[in-house]
């Protein structure tokens, strides 16, 4: 391990005892010896500041299984700081119904209460895993346990902390739970289905109020955005549209002289160019000596 | 290609009326330019369009030219310079040799004995009793012959064989000699006096030669002489050539009457005065082939100065021969190049229609050598004879060989032939005519020339092998003093016959080989055969080789029921048909675990030939029979499946109160095209695997325009699809709703399976709407998104299109081909397997090995059409082994049809992005010509690829090392030598294992426990419970950019590679795992921390992982 405390932008190592794993069962060859990990921690210092940052830690490089208990028990321990909550960077991608965005262009407020309207979805992992070297930002309750873990980071630095056995079980249990979750009851599915789309016919409602709204609420300057009623024309109509035309464009062809002539001029350059291609493609073939009979 | 340009430079100056086009006021310079230009323009289109015409295409006229300077042997060169010496100091040493004077037989035979020369008499020697005399006299011509004098030599790995043929002069001989051997037994003093002269001169040790008698071509009438290095410092020998010259004395001129040599004539005269005497058309042909050396090396001359591709177009006859496995001598066909020239010469001067010339002299080498392929396939030379200069019928009755006739000299040139050698070349005609005709297959050139054609375990669809039987018993065997020179052709003749006679129509080809003489020593005894193996080489015709019953002649026809029953002897029996007619006929066990062609060939063997032949015979490529479940039986398997489906179609139509009509409702699975490995509904297995179901409505416009609502929307549909189903047959039907994709909302969200217990059947059924696709599209084109989230759009666009567009496309097409092609779902099973053993399956989409398989079938040049599954698997392990997926890719044509568009997709494609990062495979077919759409998303990654290709080709050499001792079980053992780490996994039961009752831990479907159905509650709860695939899938997604995994699930085998990362910066997202190597100036270098990682993946498997070991 490094002697150096600090690391480039302030990152602090906090390392982690991973225990031997035992081998699961028969079988030749062994389970994985005792490893050690190491987190990299910093103040939290996002391009946006907001008033949490004080009490936040920005813990990187996470193992795969973590999860918010284990960093609680982890600081507990190492700092006995009290971790409010965490966020983990590697979430799900956030489903963008187009009514979303439109939403977000009026005001801060109707965005803020579309986010609470979105349906708690059903889950099929109980322990969700993280990818390898990931980051999350880790509340704690007040500024002064953040920065009390901190300092306790920096001194232990020499003796790695236990990176703590807690959560739901891993291993087969987790899949077998995984297994029960992916099939869930018909009732509690179709109730998750029916309060998705009750929030998605609101927000779609919503959407539409806004946009009715904008027709007729003029702007500072005075103007009121024009915005299309009807739906649009599919893209597919407007290209056959558009090959039909090309395909009456092309019916005269070979009924001029000079059509005729361009035509065979391209015949013959594309020839000659494939003539070419061909010639390439054979001394290629020859500098991997590839003419010798077997 | 030069000549041309200059000839064509010559007629084509620059006119008038070209410069005419010219815009008035331009300067004279510029018009000379313009003009210049123009007319190397039209120039080079004029030679492109000229070349179009007399060869293929201009790639292969190229490949052609490199291919021929490539082999040429430099004649002017030091090496062959010095090869002249020694022929020089050679044929010097001849000249030495003193004459002797005429002596009688026993005189001779002393004579030797003293000097310690074995004679080298043909069989049967000569007698006692002979009056005539044996003398020697100095040669009264003698020179180079054949293809080192024609200048047609080709390097390669064989010995270059140099003919020198002495003429012997006429006083040797009297008119009669062509009668019973006399002019052999002459030939063969004059051979050992040859051997006596030069075996005992000093000269001849000093330039490190040795002399051995050898049979030219394997005839065994004919003793030659080879004179070949005796150790180093040869001048015939060197590091890349190696010579050997063969010392030939041949017939002087017009001392034998030719009509006499006719095929029907007798010479050898029967040792019974009754006897009536037969044709001897080998002997004749034999003798008098003895004087054709230097005629036909005239012709051949004459032949290549007037014709100017003549030469050439023999090299490529040549290699094509050589390359199939064709030679001169006997046990190699008895179709060499000399054969292969000489033809030529003789159908640049007839053959063709009012007996005009087949070949022109203006012909290019590859039109002279189509023009000689079309012949061979075309014309069948054993029923219509090709003559020249006779008028007389040189037909043999009941002779079965091939006939080319030179009435000039009365020989035949294709006299060394037999009937399976000429079928096989035939057969080889007529596939490279298909390859050329093929204008899918994309290297031609490399499968007519560059590709060794003569494996038997890849060119035949079974190959059987058993020992000649010893010398003594071959001699009781063949009858002694018939005329086919060698003992062994003459038994493996009997055998073919046995053989042709009993397989009928099962097989469309029989080949017999076994190994030519090798030479012997001039000091020896006697020359006894080698002992050796006989392989005979089947191809089979898929319709009737598994038939049971043969049918005969009627009892009516006596003399054909009499040899009927002599053939069969036991096993003919008088049989009434249900058709009422009562028959001669032979049936074998059909449901016997021994295929019906083995229990003939035994059965031929034993009763024609001896038990002890039928006993050693050995058949190869069985074994890949026994590697499935099933064996060799094709897409019958999977009749239940299909029923099955069958069942679930029906009664999802019957469905009729929800909301939107069932429009369309397709299989997109394996196991629906009779592709998978293990046979989903048999006996030993209770319960299948979901097999994915696509299931269309009708159009609507009631669908959300949003992609995450249409997914929420199809799980409701689902959902109330399925009580419908469970409504309308409550105790046949089981379903419920699964969740897939949580971490992807815009991909499909959720599936119903529907399970059938009592018959075992389960199927996966997801909702296809067509609208997602152009709304994944234009969301992977949105700028305004992150490229993440377009990336995930692409992610969700190419799975769309692979379950719901191509998949029931892909399964329709495959399941069509499997029934049309009886072998192709064994071999698809069999393939599988091998990319599961060699930890290959997870990476390489389960349809891209079908398109493998398919492609063998489809396309099978330059073989003929597999007919068994070792054939066709070897082919397609071979196709992937040549397969250069950087420049070629992988075309299945189900329709028939060529398409070029294809070819420039690819190429775009390639040229788009060089560093094949996005697309290492491409892989298209009928139904998908642009878009290669199972190989996207780089899946599989080059370096899968890479090691696909390597396995392949180590395999490929396996294969042909082992040659006929190939024990197929050793291609499935998998490699894992080369692994970083190699991880155990706990197998996943599927179905085999019987559930234990106290495990009822999962309760979501509540079942009531039903003795009478074979499926039980506990086997519906574990269901698609595949921990073991879950894990590997999971662990490859988290630590997609540390690590590579290649894992086999039925073995829990699981190979780890570490993803090659250099020491790097650290910085928040470097994305793995890191541990800190050293710290420089504030900046902190990190590399990933595989022993952490290692141990996060065995804390995350739990008992999953049974055993680490790290290399």
């Amino acid at each position: 391990m490094p002697s150096a405390t600090k690391l480039a932008k302030d990152y602090h190592l906090l390392p982690l005892r991973l225990p031997a794993i035992s081998k699961g069962g028969g079988g030749g060859g062994g389970g994985a010896p005792e490893a050690t990990h190491t987190l990299f921690i910093r103040k939290h210092t996002p391009r946006i500041p907001s008033v949490h940052d004080a009490r936040a830690l920005y813990v990187s490089n996470l193992p795969a299984d973590a999860t918010e208990q284990h960093l609680r028990t982890l600081f507990t321990a190492v700092g006995g700081g009290l971790v409010e909550s965490v966020v983990f960077d590697d979430g799900p991608i956030p489903p963008a119904t187009p009514a979303a965005p439109a939403a977000a262009a009026t005001d801060s407020k109707k965005r803020k209460r579309l986010v609470v309207e979105v349906v708690e979805e059903l889950r099929t992992w109980d322990r969700p895993l993280h990818r390898s070297g990931s980051n999350a930002v880790v509340y704690f309750v007040d500024d002064a346990s953040s920065t009390a873990t901190l300092r306790a980071i920096t001194k232990s630095r020499k003796t790695p902390a236990e990176w703590p056995a807690v959560g739901p079980a891993l291993g087969l249990a987790r899949y077998a739970q995984h297994h029960r979750l992916r099939f869930p009851q018909s009732a509690k599915l179709q109730e998750s289905v029916d309060a998705f789309m009750a929030a998605f016919a609101e927000a779609e409602e919503e959407a539409k109020r806004a946009a009715a709204r904008r027709r007729q609420e003029p702007d500072e300057d005075g103007f009121v955005t024009v915005v299309g009623r009807g739906r649009a024309v599919p893209q597919e109509a407007a290209k056959e549209a558009l090959r039909k035309q090309e395909e009456k464009k092309a019916e005269v062809k070979g009924f001029y002289r000079f059509q005729v002539r361009e035509e065979k001029k391209a015949k013959q350059l594309e020839l000659l160019a494939k003539f070419e291609e061909d010639r390439k493609r054979v001394e290629e073939r020859k500098k991997d000596r590839k003419f010798r009979p077997e | 290609m030069l000549p041309v340009a200059k000839r064509r430079r010559t007629s084509m100056s620059p006119s008038g009326e070209e410069n005419a086009q010219l815009p008035d006021g331009a300067d004279e310079k510029a018009r000379k330019k313009h003009a210049a230009a123009q007319h190397k323009t039209q120039l080079t289109a004029a030679v492109v369009g000229e070349m179009q015409g007399s060869y293929k295409s201009n790639v292969f006229r190229m490949e052609t030219e490199e291919m021929l300077s490539e082999v040429a042997v430099a004649y002017g060169g030091k090496r062959m310079k010095a090869v002249e010496g020694v022929l020089h100091c050679v044929k010097a040493l001849i000249d030495a040799i003193p004459d002797r004077e005429g002596m009688k037989i026993a005189q001779v035979e002393q004579q030797m004995m003293k000097r310690k020369i074995h004679i080298p008499f043909p069989e049967p020697r000569p007698e006692k009793s002979v009056q005539y005399t044996f003398a020697y006299k100095k040669p009264a011509y003698g020179n180079v012959a054949g293809s080192f004098a024609l200048k047609t030599l080709v390097k390669g790995k064989d010995t270059l064989g140099i003919d020198l043929v002495l003429t012997m002069p006429s006083e040797l001989f009297s008119e009669k000699d062509y009668l019973n051997h006399r002019y052999f037994y002459k030939r063969a003093y004059y051979l050992s006096v040859l051997a006596d002269g030069l075996g005992h001169s000093h000269e001849f040790k000093e330039l490190k030669l040795k002399a051995e008698y050898d049979f030219l071509n394997g005839d065994q009438l004919k003793p030659v002489l080879v004179v070949s290095s005796n150790g180093e410092g040869c001048a015939l020998d060197s590091k890349r050539m190696k010579c050997v010259v063969n010392i030939i004395p041949s017939a002087p001129p017009g001392v034998f009457p030719t009509s006499k040599l006719f095929p029907f004539k007798n010479c050898v005269r029967p040792q019974q005065q009754d006897a009536e005497p037969a044709p001897t058309p080998f002997y004749n042909a034999s003798l008098a082939a003895e004087a054709t050396y230097f005629p036909y090396l005239a012709q051949l001359h004459s032949a290549s100065g007037t014709c100017a591709a003549f030469a050439d177009a023999c090299v490529l006859g040549r290699i094509w021969l050589r390359q199939r496995g064709f030679g001169g001598a006997v046990s190699s066909g008895g179709f060499g190049h000399f054969e292969w020239a000489v033809l030529q010469a003789f159908l640049l001067k007839g053959g063709g229609p009012k007996g005009h010339g087949l070949l022109a002299t203006g012909y290019s080498n590859y039109q002279m050598f189509k023009a000689m392929l079309q012949f061979l396939a075309a014309r069948n030379l054993v029923v219509d004879p090709l003559v020249f200069g006779a008028s007389e019928n040189v037909k043999v009755p009941g002779n079965r060989t091939p006939v080319v006739f030179d009435g000039e000299h009365a020989v035949n040139v294709l006299f060394k032939m037999t009937s399976w050698s000429y079928n096989m070349l035939r057969h080889e005609a007529q596939r490279t005519l298909e390859t050329l005709g093929n204008a899918t297959f994309s290297n031609q050139f490399d499968s007519v020339f560059l590709q060794r054609l003569d494996e038997p375990c890849y060119k035949f669809d079974a190959v059987v092998h058993f020992p000649f039987p010893s010398a003594a018993e071959l001699e009781k065997e063949v009858a002694t003093g018939t005329e086919i020179s060698g003992k062994k052709v003459q038994y493996a003749d009997r055998i073919y016959k046995a053989l042709r006679e009993g397989l009928t129509d099962r097989v469309t080809l029989i080949h017999l080989a076994y190994a030519g003489e090798k030479p012997f020593n001039i000091k020896g005894r006697k020359f006894t055969p080698a002992a050796g193996e006989i392989v005979v080489g089947l191809l089979f015709n898929a319709q009737n080789v598994t038939r049971s019953i043969d049918r005969g002649p009627s009892p009516e026809e006596k003399k054909k029921a009499a040899a009927f029953r002599k053939f069969w002897g036991s096993k003919a029996e008088l049989r009434r048909f249900p058709d009422g007619s009562i028959i001669e006929s032979v049936t074998w066990p059909a449901k016997s675990k021994t295929p019906v062609y083995q229990q003939i060939v035994r059965y031929i063997l034993s009763t024609h030939f001896g038990k002890a032949v039928a006993e050693g015979v050995t058949f190869v490529g069985d074994a890949f029979n026994h590697l499935l479940e099933g064996g060799e039986q094709g897409a019958t398997l999977f009749q239940p499946t299909y029923d099955a489906f069958n069942t679930l179609e029906k009664d999802i139509n019957a469905i009729t109160d929800i909301p939107l009509a069932i429009r369309h409702i397709s299989g997109a699975a394996p196991s629906l095209r009779a592709a998978s490995i293990d046979i989903p509904l048999s006996p030993s297995y209770p319960l299948m695997d979901p097999a994915n179901v696509v299931v269309q409505f009708e159009s609507s416009t009631r669908w959300p325009q949003d992609l995450v609502a249409i997914q929420k929307t199809k799980a409701s549909f689902l959902l109330r699809l399925g009580q419908l189903l469970e409504a309308h047959k409550p105790s046949e039907i089981i379903t419920r709703v699964g969740l897939e994709n949580e971490d992807h909302p815009i991909m499909n969200y959720a599936f119903l399976d529907i399970i059938y217990p009592q018959t075992g059947a389960a199927f996966r059924v997801r909702i296809y709407h067509d609208r997602e696709a152009a709304l994944l599209e234009n969301r992977r084109n949105n700028p305004a998104l992150s490229p993440r989230e377009r990336e995930a759009a692409e992610a969700a666009l190419v799975e769309h299109k692979q379950i719901f567009v191509f998949g029931p496309r892909h399964t329709d097409s495959i399941r069509q081909l499997c029934h049309r092609y009886p072998h192709l779902s064994p071999t698809i099973r069999v393939l599988k397997r091998w990319f599961s053993a060699q930890l290959l399956g997870f990476h390489i989409p389960e349809e891209l090995i079908e398109l493998l398989a398919a492609r063998t079938f489809l396309c099978p040049q330059p073989y003929a059409m597999p007919g068994s599954i070792m054939s066709a698997f070897l082919r397609s392990l071979q196709w992937l082994a040549k397969w250069d997926w950087r420049k070629d890719p992988l075309f299945v044509d189900f329709t028939g049809e060529s398409k070029e568009d294809f070819r420039a997709t690819f190429e775009d494609v390639r040229r788009k992005d060089p560093a094949l990062n996005h697309c290492a495979l491409w892989v298209g077919s009928s139904y998908d010509l642009k878009e290669s759409v199972w190989t996207m998303l780089n899946r599989p990654a080059k370096v899968v690829a890479a090691r696909m290709t390597a396995l392949a080709r180590a395999a490929d050499a396996a294969v042909k090392a082992a040659a006929l001792s190939l024990e197929p079980a050793s291609l499935f053992v998998p490699a894992t030598g080369e692994f970083d780490f190699v991880l155990q996994l706990r197998v996943d039961k599927k179905r085999k294992e019987k559930p234990q009752k106290q495990e009822t831990v999962y309760k979501n479907l509540q079942l009531e426990e039903e003795d009478a159905s074979p499926v039980s509650v506990e086997d519906l709860q574990r269901l698609d419970f595949l921990p073991a695939r879950e894990f590997v899938h999971e662990i490859s997604k988290l630590y997609q950019n540390t690590l590579l995994l290649f894992p086999c699930f039925s073995t829990g085998l699981v190979g780890g590679v570490w993803v090659p990362i250099n020491p790097r910066r650290w910085k928040a997202n470097v994305g793995f795992s890191s541990m800190v190597l050293e710290e420089k100036d504030g900046e902190v270098v990190v590399a990933v921390n595989k022993p952490a990682v290692l141990n996060e993946i065995c804390r995350i498997g739990g008992e999953i992982v049974r055993a680490l070991s790290v290399r």
